[in-house]
């Protein structure tokens, strides 16, 4: 398990505010309701339910009407939300919450990894014993800067809240994950660290780094068999660690930021509402999309979108980049992609027996994350990854 | 879908990359069969370009051959012409061709062999990426299984300077009895000779000195998989440090091996090709490994030459099962501990038996002088030969190198009656060449403890 150093372009963004992005509309994903069109809402208000998750309104306003657009789970039933004034529900919380309580909260309020994957939080720390919080704070794609523009301006905010959740939980060591080369974001958090209960690990700037396999074992040198938890580790991203402390201020999760960059001249941290239309943002940030593609997440991990898409709390990132058209050549069986792999699969040899189910049990393919390194790494430009996530469903399937 | 970055490196800067680390290669030929034969009148100006324009015709005759097959049987593919040609990277199986062969080998030869390297090595296969054997190789080993005795008479591995200054034969074809620094590596200077590749040989492979460096770019350069050279050089200047060991032989003789034959070359160039070799780290370890293993193979236990040849060709056969062994699922460490075990078993019982042949070229151990009584020109000797069950002991009478009697005193060989009614011991006595005369079926052993037994009398009779 290692990590390689990949193409990273992100140290310009530091030196940038975030800025706030104003629309005037939301569009939030919803399963089940009992909205009607013309309704009064207030940011914060629950509205209904997304599956089993609680949904709330983030902006203050009337809905308007009901739609479906693309999320980064397909296409999806939305209702819209148009702005007509600035008014929040704020969340009562107790002074000296305990365990439970905490968790209820979390799962109340929905807070769900912001890292990207989206996993319900509370679920996480519904455990009796934790021994070790790592928060997460690599960010380790290229381009993607919004954990470090939060840390730089919330850096008190996070070490407080990193200190209630490890009181709470009564979790006695506390781990910081950060890339090294982040130096003004690891004085900045430095400076609120009080005592040795929260460490902060420099971690090398290699990517897949912020996997949390790969971070656990650099942290903490365990291995797991398939949740950390066997191993009393809990793993937040530094995002949610803030959406949690912000929570147990009272106000709920209806915001967070993200970095707008790629091929852009000026690449920017913005903070958006909860449901905002990607193209709402191109508009008001002047970008003109004709020669380019959109990207909803990092430029490894992230989906191709059309600018009617709409971003919830999981997309970190907006990727503007010019269309590429890199043939294909003959496999010339370098081995660079064997090399590369974090979970040591073989690509070259699982292209190979795409069509033989029995080979590709063999070869492990259900180790693969999917971080995109094999088809990065390929001379032959060879859609390397697309290969193993097929042989992925082939081996589940039928 | 797919990453929207990509690495900047991609498969036209590596072949880039491997033409360029071959350029001081080609510069030096120039230099040492070109300019050196030149500048002490051995050729012509025309000869002293000779060596360029030989590299040159390898170029472009497989370029030449690639494009018209491509013409006439890949057009059904779709595919643009100038796109093939342009990510085939032809230039190569003929470049190697022309870099393995001696320089004597008359450009129509040449010309043959870059055509079987180029279609029958690489296209048939499907072009680029397909060919499971080293297209190089494949052509080489047609010339040289075809014509070798065309090359030979026109020069051998000798240039034209050469053929007047070194007085031997290429230093892995010198048959010696004995073994020692003033036999191998004194004709041709001293091991920097051999380091910088002022010896004879082929075209392109004679200086270590420049496959180590150009080694060293390819890697840096992340061009080829380094783990092959290293364990393929490591395991020959292991297996012959140990030999030399055994043999009071001092640290040049592993040197002399590995700077020898083509080796830093074929491990360099020819074994790291990336199509013909395996794509797993383990299985390029151990390929490397098992190259060494059986270049020493031919180089003791054959009188064939291109050693480095024939094992890379045998063992692209197998990076099918070399890279089995290489993945890395759960039996991995299983994997590895068996076939090391294997292949440390196959190295230590080839080391062993390498050791034999080197010591017993010289003293048979199995032979005894008891009398040696000189009359005049005649001696007779009776001496013992270890036979089936023991001793044979014998009275043999020689005169002016040939034998007069031969007579058997003692023998515990049941089988004895078997040789004698063939009248064995006739033939032993009239035939010249006795190296050539066949043992007697049923009696192996003992008719060749006889016939052993006149070959060291006769030895020792010349002395």
């Amino acid at each position: 398990m290692t990590g390689t150093k990949i193409d990273n372009r992100s140290s310009l963004l530091l030196r940038k505010k975030i800025e706030n992005i104003d629309v005037s509309t939301v569009y939030i994903p919803i399963t089940s309701h009992q909205l009607e069109i013309g309704a009064k809402v207030k940011e914060g208000e629950l509205i209904g339910t997304y599956h089993d998750l609680n949904v709330y309104a983030s902006l203050s306003g009337e809905v308007i009407s009901f739609d479906k657009k693309n999320t980064i789970r397909g296409e999806e039933e939305v209702v819209l939300i148009k702005k007509n004034k600035e008014d929040i529900i704020k969340v009562k919380v107790n002074d000296n919450i305990d365990k439970e309580d905490f968790v209820e909260l979390l799962k109340k309020y929905s807070i769900v990894g912001l890292g990207g994957a989206g996993f319900p939080t509370y679920r996480k720390y519904d455990v009796p014993n934790i021994d070790t919080l790592i928060v997460n704070a690599v960010e380790c794609e290229p381009y993607i800067m919004a954990d470090y523009a939060l840390v730089l301006e919330h850096a008190k905010e996070i070490v407080d809240a990193i200190y209630k959740i490890m009181k709470i939980n009564n979790i006695k060591k506390g781990y910081i994950g950060i890339k090294k080369n982040n130096v003004n974001v690891i004085n900045s958090l430095k400076k609120y660290i009080k005592d040795n209960h929260i460490e902060i690990s420099l971690m090398p700037s290699l990517y897949p780094m912020g996997w949390e396999r790969l971070l656990i074992k650099k942290i903490t040198n365990t291995t797991y068999d398939k949740l950390p938890i066997e191993k009393g580790i809990v793993v937040n991203n530094i995002s949610t660690i803030y959406a949690i402390g912000r929570l147990l201020e009272g106000y709920p999760l209806t915001e967070r930021v993200i970095t707008v960059s790629g091929q852009l001249n000026t690449p920017k941290s913005i903070k958006i509402k909860n449901g905002t239309l990607a193209s709402d943002i191109l508009k008001n940030l002047n970008i003109q999309d004709d020669d380019y593609i959109v990207i909803a997440g990092g430029p490894m991990m992230g989906r191709e979108i059309t600018s009617d898409f709409v971003l919830t709390s999981q997309v970190n990132c907006l990727l503007i980049m010019s269309k590429k058209n890199n043939t294909v050549l003959s496999c010339l069986r370098c081995g660079k992609c064997v090399g590369v792999c974090p979970v040591r699969l073989e690509p070259v040899l699982i292209k190979d027996s795409i069509n033989n189910k029995e080979t590709l049990e063999k070869l492990d393919v259900n180790r693969c994350i999917e971080c995109g390194l094999c088809s990065y790494i390929c001379p032959a430009n060879i859609p390397l990854r697309d290969y193993v996530i097929s042989a992925k469903e082939k081996v589940r399937g039928d | 879908m797919g990453p929207y970055i990509h690495s900047k490196n991609n498969t036209s800067k590596m072949m880039r990359n491997l033409f360029i680390s071959l350029i001081p290669i080609i510069l030096f030929s120039f230099y040492k069969n070109g300019i050196i034969p030149y500048m002490h009148n051995k050729v012509s100006l025309l000869g002293m370009f000779y060596p360029l324009l030989f590299i040159f015709v390898g170029i472009a005759s497989s370029f030449i051959y690639e494009l018209i097959y491509t013409r006439i049987f890949m057009k059904k593919r779709g595919l643009e012409l100038k796109e093939i040609t342009r990510n085939s990277f032809s230039i190569f199986p003929g470049l190697f061709v022309a870099l393995v062969l001696p320089l004597s080998t008359p450009i129509s030869i040449l010309l043959f062999g870059t055509f079987m390297a180029t279609i029958f090595g690489k296209m048939i296969y499907g072009g680029f990426g397909y060919n499971i054997f080293n297209p190089a190789l494949i052509g080489c080993l047609f010339v040289l299984t075809t014509y070798s005795n065309v090359i030979v008479n026109n020069g051998g591995y000798f240039n034209a300077y050469e053929l007047d200054t070194i007085s031997s034969a290429t230093p892995l074809s010198i048959v010696s009895n004995n073994i020692s620094y003033d036999i191998l590596v004194k004709p041709f200077g001293s091991l920097w000779n051999f380091f910088f590749g002022f010896i004879p040989g082929s075209v392109g492979e004679v200086s270590f000195f420049l496959c180590l460096i150009a080694c060293i770019y390819l890697t840096i350069t992340k061009t080829i998989k380094w783990k092959i050279p290293v364990s393929y050089i490591a395991t020959v200047f292991i297996i012959t440090f140990i030999v030399g060991l055994n043999n009071n032989l001092g640290i040049w003789y592993p040197l002399f091996q590995i700077m020898s034959g083509g080796l830093a070359f074929g491990a360099v160039f020819m074994a790291t090709d990336p199509v013909t070799s395996p794509t797993t780290s383990f299985g390029q370890v151990l390929y490397g490994i098992s190259l060494g293993i059986l270049t020493l193979v031919c180089r003791y236990l054959t009188p064939y030459p291109e050693g480095v040849l024939t094992s890379i060709l045998t063992l692209n056969m197998f990076v099918f099962i070399l890279d089995k062994i290489g993945i890395r699922n759960k039996n991995y460490i299983k994997k590895m501990i068996l076939s090391l075990i294997a292949v440390l078993f196959v190295a230590i019982s080839l080391t062993i038996n390498f050791n034999t042949k080197l010591n017993n070229t010289d003293i048979d151990h199995d032979f005894n002088i008891i009398s040696k009584d000189i009359d005049n020109d005649t001696i007779t000797y009776i001496a013992t030969q270890k036979g089936f069950k023991g001793n044979i002991k014998a009275k043999v009478s020689i005169k002016n190198n040939k034998i007069i009697t031969y007579e058997v005193l003692e023998c515990n060989d049941d089988y004895l009656n078997v040789v004698l009614r063939e009248d064995y011991l006739e033939k032993l006595i009239k035939n010249p060449k006795i190296d050539e005369l066949d043992t007697v079926s049923g009696a192996t052993r003992t008719s060749t403890a006889l016939k052993k037994l006149i070959i060291n009398i006769k030895k020792d009779s010349e002395k």
